[in-house]
């Protein structure tokens, strides 16, 4: 009877809790974007002239939905190619020029000491973080003019934020260049109904300390769709008792970031939360320790007005221990718990 | 006769305090006995005429009554205050909203959700630039 009943519980557990826990998280996992929804996907190549700084000469992009790759869904199939550091080729006697044309890239190596191929396959999107695969070529002729692959690289997967850029290759000196580098970047494709739309936001920070009533500080800041927005707390301070540091010092918390949201059709908002967490000994002559930041970026899916509360770790947890300043900041933090709560809602 | 005398004997009939001794010389004066009773007359002539009429003092009475004037305006009055305390509140509240004073605004709302950066997950130490 006993066993039956653990036998029972166990498989409560097993069939019941574990998939269900595993639901929540999942739930606060990257949301994907709603069917259809785009992301553009760009190959850009960035030059360096002898005499001149580095501008981005050249880009190819795709507005492409998850599980659809660059050339195969966006191009229908067709190469393309960047031919690089041509001289005295198509763009002009006896100058230095750039090309960018859907052909093979085979094509393109009598006119070029450099090309560049690539393809791209989105994988996962969401706000803040699409994940894509990538594989890139270069090639050159050889002596006889002939096609070869000088280098080549293909990538599982890169989690990319809508502002990050990848350098997929990096060449010195192709033909009449200083340098040339070929880069990936990728960012959400608004939805023409809602590019007009503005979203408020409402942030507080709260603190919690162990017998002491908490306390909240609010921010306020409005963003147009998909814009992301920075936000920042004013600095809290607490004493540097506990960790035995010098008694003129204080633990300064710092709690900032950034907030990047949009509407979707079902009238739900899809919020990508970035906070940085800087935590430093501030001297009472204003000289700090330098500190340790860290920081992280949470998606979520709310509705409307609703309020949802981000807690902040633990200091002494995870990478950051490793620094040898996170174990008297940990103590010093002891019965203190910080906390975002963000609340969004469209003004029309 | 003397205007002194005539003075003295106009104080005496108005009941103002004098000396026994004066009064006594003002009567002693040729002509005092004649003015005395002039005095007498006019005052008791002016006495009449000063006294309003009863039905005069009735009405003023009735007007003036402090009981009667306040239960007639009373309610005008408290209204009257009432609305002077609404506005005067609102006033405040909305001024230490204006100012961003008020403690309820700032209060973070109840929350549907509570999740956690996790360290090593999605919670990174960023090096300082």
């Amino acid at each position: 009877m006993h066993c039956a009943r653990r036998s029972f519980l166990r498989q409560v557990m097993t069939w019941g809790l574990v998939p269900a826990a595993a639901a929540a998280l999942a739930q606060e996992k990257a949301r994907p974007l709603e069917s259809g929804a785009k992301v553009t996907v760009s190959f850009n190549v960035l030059q360096t002239a002898p005499m001149a700084g580095t501008f981005p000469t050249m880009t190819m992009q795709q507005d492409l939905v998850a599980g659809q790759t660059f050339v195969g869904d966006g191009l229908e199939g067709r190469p393309f190619a960047f031919g690089v550091g041509g001289v005295g080729g198509a763009g002009g006697a006896g100058g230095c020029n750039s090309q960018l044309s859907i052909e093979p890239p085979e094509s393109k190596v009598a006119g070029y000491p450099l090309v560049w191929s690539a393809d791209a396959k989105v994988l996962e999107a969401s706000t803040d973080r699409i994940v894509l695969s990538a594989s890139w070529r270069r090639l050159a002729a050889q002596r006889d003019g002939a096609p070869v692959e000088s280098s080549s690289d293909a990538i599982d997967s890169i989690s990319l934020r809508e502002t990050d850029r990848v350098i997929l290759d990096f060449a010195r000196a192709p033909g009449c260049l200083r340098n040339a580098a070929l880069e990936l970047t990728a960012r959400v494709k608004e939805d023409p109904a809602f590019e007009r739309t503005q979203i408020a936001y409402d942030l507080w920070l709260v603190h919690e300390a162990a017998g002491g009533k908490p306390t909240s500080l609010r921010a306020q800041v409005t963003a147009s769709q998909g814009e992301k927005v920075p936000f920042e707390f004013p600095r809290q301070w607490l004493p540097a008792a506990a960790s035995g540091e010098s008694g003129e010092q204080r633990l300064a918390v710092t709690i900032t970031g950034q907030l990047r949201g949009r509407l979707r059709s079902g009238g739900t908002l899809e919020l990508a939360l970035d906070t940085a967490r800087s935590l430093s000994y501030v001297a009472s002559d204003g000289s700090s320790d330098g500190g340790i930041v860290e920081s992280g970026v949470k998606v979520v899916a709310v509705r409307p007005g609703e309020a949802v509360r981000v807690e902040l770790p633990d200091p002494a947890r995870g990478v950051a221990a490793r620094d040898p300043r996170a174990a008297p900041m940990s103590k010093d933090l002891a019965g203190h718990a910080f906390a975002v709560i963000v609340r969004a809602q469209p003004l029309s | 006769m003397d205007s002194q005398v005539s003075e003295l004997l106009s104080a005496f009939v108005d009941g103002e305090p004098l000396e026994a001794s004066a009064l006594g010389a003002a009567l002693a004066a040729p002509g005092a006995r004649e003015a005395l009773i002039d005095f007498v007359r006019v005052r008791a002539a002016l006495a009449d005429e000063s006294r309003p009429s009863d039905r005069f003092v009735q009405a003023m009475r009735r007007r003036l009554d402090p009981t009667r004037s306040s239960r007639l305006w009373r309610p005008v009055r408290l209204a009257a205050a009432a609305a002077v305390l609404a506005l005067a509140v609102l006033g405040v509240a909305d001024l230490r909203r204006r100012l961003g004073l008020g403690a309820e605004p700032d209060q973070p709302p109840p929350v549907s959700r509570v999740i956690r950066y996790e360290p090593g997950v999605d919670w990174m130490p960023i090096e300082r630039r």
